[in-house]
């Protein structure tokens, strides 16, 4: 599927020819997103640089019942920006301008191209920060967060994208430009702006957005606790909740994933630990270290062999780089490997451990983890050998188990990466019918004829018949059975 | 008029189902503790019918140890708060109303002064069940406190002011209560406490919540609480002192200041606003604006002039919102006081609710301050969810300008 003429001409008049790309070399790098189990080219793709531009691109395709996606960095997990029916991409790369930074209301207001830590680096020297953290934030895009409603191991304490945003401003399925929220909370009527995050593209574009900023603690403690036992860790989690304290971090690493952090970043951890436990305090220095010192001993009162503090910015950075490119390390240890993002309540943490454990000693392959301790958000990665299809059949077993796994247990699908293309068979699973029609009627409102970022979320019975555009048959059934490729890319969450 | 209530889930399913098969409206109310008229629709408007929620009213689930709960919508507030609170817990919505509904609160959007650190409702709402426009029972979110699950219906809901759906129960992640709650209290004679509260904002030091509340005699009472270990609480009020001198009086949470009932018993907030009523002596009717703000143009407002008018005020100056009372019970005067305060506000991003007027005024008087920006998509949506047009609210029924 390629522009047809006249549409390219309509593309290049409005954004000009440097802007309108359908060459092979670029069809090619936009046919997925972070998650390589699935591609599909795109018709083209295309460059705005303003939001006159992105609505006049946007009446354009819409009046032409074209399909079209906007993208970020391309960093997303679940297959948000793969565009299965050979849609548009929409590349928001141009939109990185910082519009307004007001200190005394906390926010900042920036283009959705802007990446994520970026905008740290804007107001970090006036003490502030942004506070939601993906690991890749030195590669993601704000927008890209929006869309998906991304965490990081600092929500425990602070939050999601949601709690960040204040406001957007966003392009419809029609071209109808839209503001919702303002420079505060507490606005009237219906939470909108909360309904839209997390929509994974499907109701708009956004072009704008106005963040919150939060002032930087003033100290942060980081500690290390080693355990001879995954369930001893689970038990600290517990422990610390339990108390009354929300550390600003709760982070666990597995013995698989410090033997990988380790031949790669030498953070040292110790290689015959079972786990480590990253804990972080932060606030104000005074009473911060009385308030580890509690920390360290509710932690040695459920297992841990030692608790180590980190002595200095340094040792904290190392810490934090080994937590944070984690995902990047399990290249020094497999070929390849598939990521989940189930979520389960803490409490069930040690249980549902222990299965995922012995799902992957039933398939024969190893699985890693490294996750959110403190949100009971997973990250189990499988490991396998993308050459050897009966491992990648074995993945994908795995996979799934682990996603039922974390229904069965109370939890859901998914913490911060989203359904997309990934995990949107499993919805039924986890929502009544009643439900899912109803959050499809949300998007028969907000996108009536499904062309934005079609064939995501939601189970695709009878999909290719959704947009004029759509993917022709044979493309179609190769999507639904996607042939699992190699994911090394290191991109971490 | 006639009211119809059940515990059932199913018999109020039921009931709405033959409501939406003969297009006849209703409103919804919870525990009746605001004031429907406003939010609803004139209360001169007797034609339409009531479904009460006050029966729906169990816990669904409580898990102390994910510290996450679930509870149907009649449930109040204060119960809640009070079974959370035998396990250290709390959910950061202060209950304005002792007796406000679960339900209500979440249809309204509302928060209280702690929203400044713990966030409010948007923050720690995780998953809903409602009846929806097609008289069916729809979940959304779930018992976990990270979910990226499909779309955040959970929220579309919240401040949906009845007009989307019928919430039926509510699912929160709750937090540990602060440890060691304190409050720093004094008494100002002029405004002068708006700019030391800027100062001690661009401080940044982490307080629980900011508070001045206009005493009888048109003084301020201002209050800083705040919390944590000795240490911790010692810099606190160095820093504060350091802002405002050694005027402010410290006290663990449940002493009283001076003696004054704004600082009621064991919970400074617990059914705060009606004390505040009862102690300013206001009347039924009386003129009761809120307004929500930035900080900027908070800690900018002329107080001054509606101090001098004989307004009564709460501020919650950061982040940022006002309740202007007055004892003024005529409609005229009343939108005169109303106009005042749109002008005074400046920024459009300001907005306002009612919270108690003379019965003629509507939501209509508020114009754009009453309603979000994205308004005639909001009203497209709720014709999209409600086909019937069974949802009687009167936020979605306004004629504005573009």
């Amino acid at each position: 599927m390629s522009f047809e003429k006249n549409i390219r001409g309509e593309c290049v008049r409005i954004l000009g020819a440097e802007w309108v790309k359908d060459d092979p070399v670029t069809l090619y790098t936009y046919r997925c997103d972070g998650l390589t189990l699935y591609t599909a080219p795109p018709m083209g793709v295309l460059f705005p640089g303003t939001v006159q531009e992105l609505v006049s691109v946007v009446k354009l395709l819409h009046q032409h019942k074209i399909s079209f996606i906007a993208r970020g960095a391309g960093t997303g997990l679940s297959g948000g920006a793969i565009p299965q029916d050979g849609s548009v991409i929409i590349e928001m790369a141009r939109f990185k301008e910082v519009h307004e930074v007001d200190m005394i209301n906390r926010t900042i207001t920036v283009g959705p191209g802007v990446i994520n830590l970026r905008i740290t680096e804007h107001v970090n020297g006036d003490g502030y920060h942004y506070a939601p953290d993906p690991s890749s934030q030195k590669a993601c895009t704000i927008g890209g967060n929006v869309a998906e409603n991304s965490g990081g191991p600092h929500t425990l304490k602070y939050g999601v994208t949601v709690n960040h945003v204040l406001g957007v401003e966003m392009v419809l399925a029609d071209g109808e430009l839209v503001t919702l929220g303002a420079n505060h909370f507490g606005l009237p009527g219906p939470d909108l702006l909360g309904l839209i995050t997390g929509s994974e593209g499907t109701f708009g574009i956004i072009s704008k957005i106005i963040c919150r900023l939060t002032p930087n603690p003033e100290k942060a403690v980081t500690m290390l606790g080693i355990y001879k036992s995954v369930r001893d860790a689970c038990e600290s989690v517990s422990s610390i909740i339990g108390h009354g304290i929300i550390p600003a971090a709760l982070e666990m690493l597995d013995r698989i994933m410090i033997s990988a952090v380790e031949k790669a970043l030498k953070p040292g951890f110790p290689l015959d630990a079972e786990a480590v436990l990253i804990v972080e305090l932060d606030g104000l220095s005074d009473g911060l270290d009385v308030e580890a010192e509690v920390v360290e001993k509710l932690l040695k009162e459920t297992g841990a062999i030692t608790v180590n503090r980190a002595r200095d910015e340094v040792e904290r950075a190392k810490i934090w780089r080994a937590r944070k490119e984690a995902f990047g390390a399990i290249g020094q240890i497999s070929p390849s490997y598939y990521v989940q993002d189930g979520v389960i309540p803490r409490s069930k943490l040690p249980e549902v451990l222990d299965e995922i454990s012995a799902i992957g000693k039933k398939h024969g392959l190893t699985v890693a983890n490294v996750f959110h301790a403190g949100d009971g958000n997973l990250h189990p990665l499988i490991l396998y050998d993308y050459e050897n299809p009966q491992e990648v059949e074995k993945a994908h077993a795995i996979g799934e188990e682990i996603l039922s796994s974390c229904i069965r247990h109370g939890g859901t699908l998914s913490g911060e990466h989203g359904i997309g293309i990934e995990k949107a068979e499993w919805m039924s699973e986890l929502y009544s019918g009643n439900s899912l029609d109803n959050m499809q009627n949300v998007r028969a409102f907000f996108n009536p004829e499904n062309l934005l970022n079609p064939g995501k979320i939601f189970p695709q019975p009878g999909r290719c018949a959704e947009s004029k555009s759509g993917t022709p048959p044979q493309q179609a059934s190769a999507l639904n059975k996607p042939k699992m490729v190699a994911s090394k890319s290191g991109i971490a969450v | 008029m006639s009211t119809f209530e059940s515990a059932s889930l199913e018999e109020i399913q039921s009931w709405v189902s033959s409501r939406i098969e003969t297009k006849q409206e209703f409103r919804i109310c919870g525990k009746g503790s605001r004031f429907v008229s406003i939010y609803s629709g004139k209360s001169t408007d007797n034609s339409r019918d009531f479904l009460s929620l006050k029966n729906l009213n169990t816990t669904r689930f409580f898990d102390p140890e994910d510290m996450v709960v679930g509870v149907e919508s009649g449930m109040s507030v204060s119960t809640l708060q009070e079974m959370l609170a035998e396990r250290n817990m709390l959910l950061p919505v202060n209950p304005w109303f002792a007796d406000s509904s679960i339900g209500s609160v979440v249809a309204c959007n509302d928060f209280g002064p702690n929203r400044m650190n713990m966030g409010g409702l948007r923050d720690c709402i995780i998953g809903i069940e409602y009846i929806n426009g097609k008289g069916e029972i729809v979940h959304a979110g779930g018992k976990v406190v990270k979910n990226v699950s499909g779309y955040d219906l959970t929220r579309m809901m919240l401040g949906s002011q009845g007009g989307l759906g019928i919430i039926t129960a509510v699912n929160f992640k709750v937090m540990p209560k602060p440890v060691e709650a304190h409050g720093m209290f004094g008494i100002f004679n002029s405004e002068s406490w708006l700019s030391q509260v800027e100062e001690l904002h661009k401080r940044r030091i982490p307080l629980d919540w900011i508070q001045a509340v206009s005493t009888a005699d048109s003084n301020w009472i201002l209050g800083l609480g705040y919390s944590g270990n000795e240490p911790n609480r010692s810099r606190i009020e160095n820093e504060i002192s350091i802002v405002f001198g050694e005027n402010l009086t410290v006290l663990a949470d449940g002493e009283s200041f001076s003696g004054q009932k704004f600082t009621p018993g064991e919970n400074r907030f617990k059914g705060f606003l009606s004390g505040i009523h009862d102690v300013w002596e206001m009347p039924e009717s009386h003129f009761h604006v809120f307004a929500t703000a930035a900080t900027e143009n908070i800690l900018n407002f002329p107080f001054e002039l509606f101090r001098k008018e004989n307004f009564k005020m709460l501020i919650h100056p950061i982040g940022g919102d006002i309740h202007f009372m007055h004892k003024c019970c005529d409609r005229k005067e009343q939108l005169q006081y109303l106009e005042k305060i749109k002008s005074a506000l400046v920024h459009p991003d300001s907005k306002l609710r009612w919270v108690s007027a003379n019965a003629e005024n509507s939501l209509q008087d508020l114009g754009n301050f009453g309603v979000a920006s994205g308004y005639a998509l909001t009203q497209r949506l709720k014709r999209h969810l409600d086909p019937a047009g069974v949802f009687s609210s009167s936020y979605y029924d306004l004629e504005l300008d573009a």
